[in-house]
């Protein structure tokens, strides 16, 4: 196993920050609401992608842990943006 | 000049079973909130946009370039660099307080306002999900803490274990943070 280098940290950060901003003004700005909610959401699950990956290094974590956090990222992202769609308000 | 690409120590699975554990609650967590909201969607988006976006905002930057630094910390540690590693650490601390300040700001004015755990559904599991969540923030902020004023002092491998296990730990917090910033502050208000 290796350690991910200090550059590649800082891009992670860096792309995170972006990307929470692009976030907040797809949520403020576009106009339809389930196009907005599913963007948001996907959003969400790059970010939590980007946490595992490389803050975390999940390389190293047990091949079964590995799979799990990437479907329970996508999974709670799916999830809350299908019910959210659902309720229809 | 450290390598960029320098061995690492094996983590111990403990670690990421407990993660996987905490994901797992909070991930029913959010289902509760959601089959909660099914029943009445518009009185949860009602109080939803009494939340206060910019400090939801503020709080996820915080905690996104808190855990930059402990993974900087924890890197430098892995490398051997226990004096970095302390450094990021204590910035890590100063900037993650932030947090604290702004939820108990939020809090504060959210009673104020008479939105409390028992004014409507939505609060009620706004305060528990956010809550449970800064039980979490505390523990992490010890642990930081701890390990920012112990590091090197004892032995190393085991400080070194430490380090590794608490920067997971907190990038978990960072990771649980990130889905009640969406589902709190965002979605619902749209």
């Amino acid at each position: 196993m290796s350690l991910a280098s200090r550059g590649s940290i800082t891009g992670a950060w860096f792309a995170l920050v972006a990307i929470t901003v692009a976030s907040v003004g797809t949520a403020e700005l576009l106009g339809d609401r389930v196009l907005a909610i599913a963007i948001v959401m996907a959003i969400t699950a790059a970010k939590g992608a980007v946490i595992l990956w490389r803050f975390m290094d999940l390389r190293g974590a047990p091949v079964g842990v590995r799979y799990y956090l990437g479907i329970w990222t996508v999974g709670c992202a799916v999830m809350i943006a299908a019910m959210f769609a659902a309720a229809g308000q | 000049m450290q390598p960029a690409d320098a061995a690492a120590p094996a983590r111990p699975h403990g670690i990421w079973t407990f993660i996987a554990l905490d994901c797992t609650s909070f991930g029913l967590f959010f289902l509760i909130f959601m089959v909660e909201r099914l029943a009445q969607p518009a009185v949860f988006d009602r109080a939803a946009r009494l939340l206060d976006f910019r400090l939801g905002l503020i709080n996820t930057l915080i905690l996104i370039t808190s855990s930059w630094l402990v993974a900087l910390a924890n890197r430098a540690g892995r490398l051997g660099d226990l004096r970095s590693s302390r450094r990021w650490l204590t910035g890590a601390l100063v900037v993650a307080s932030g947090f604290a300040a702004i939820k108990a700001a939020e809090y504060t004015a959210h009673i104020r306002a008479g939105q409390t755990v028992s004014s409507d559904p939505f609060f009620t599991y706004y305060y528990a999900l956010t809550g449970i969540h800064l039980l979490h923030y505390l523990v992490g902020m010890v642990v930081l803490g701890f390990l920012a004023v112990r590091l090197g002092s004892g032995e190393v491998a085991r400080d070194l274990a430490w380090l590794d296990g608490g920067a997971l730990y907190w990038h978990m917090v960072d990771l649980l943070w990130v889905f009640l910033f969406a589902m709190l502050y965002l979605v619902g208000a749209r």
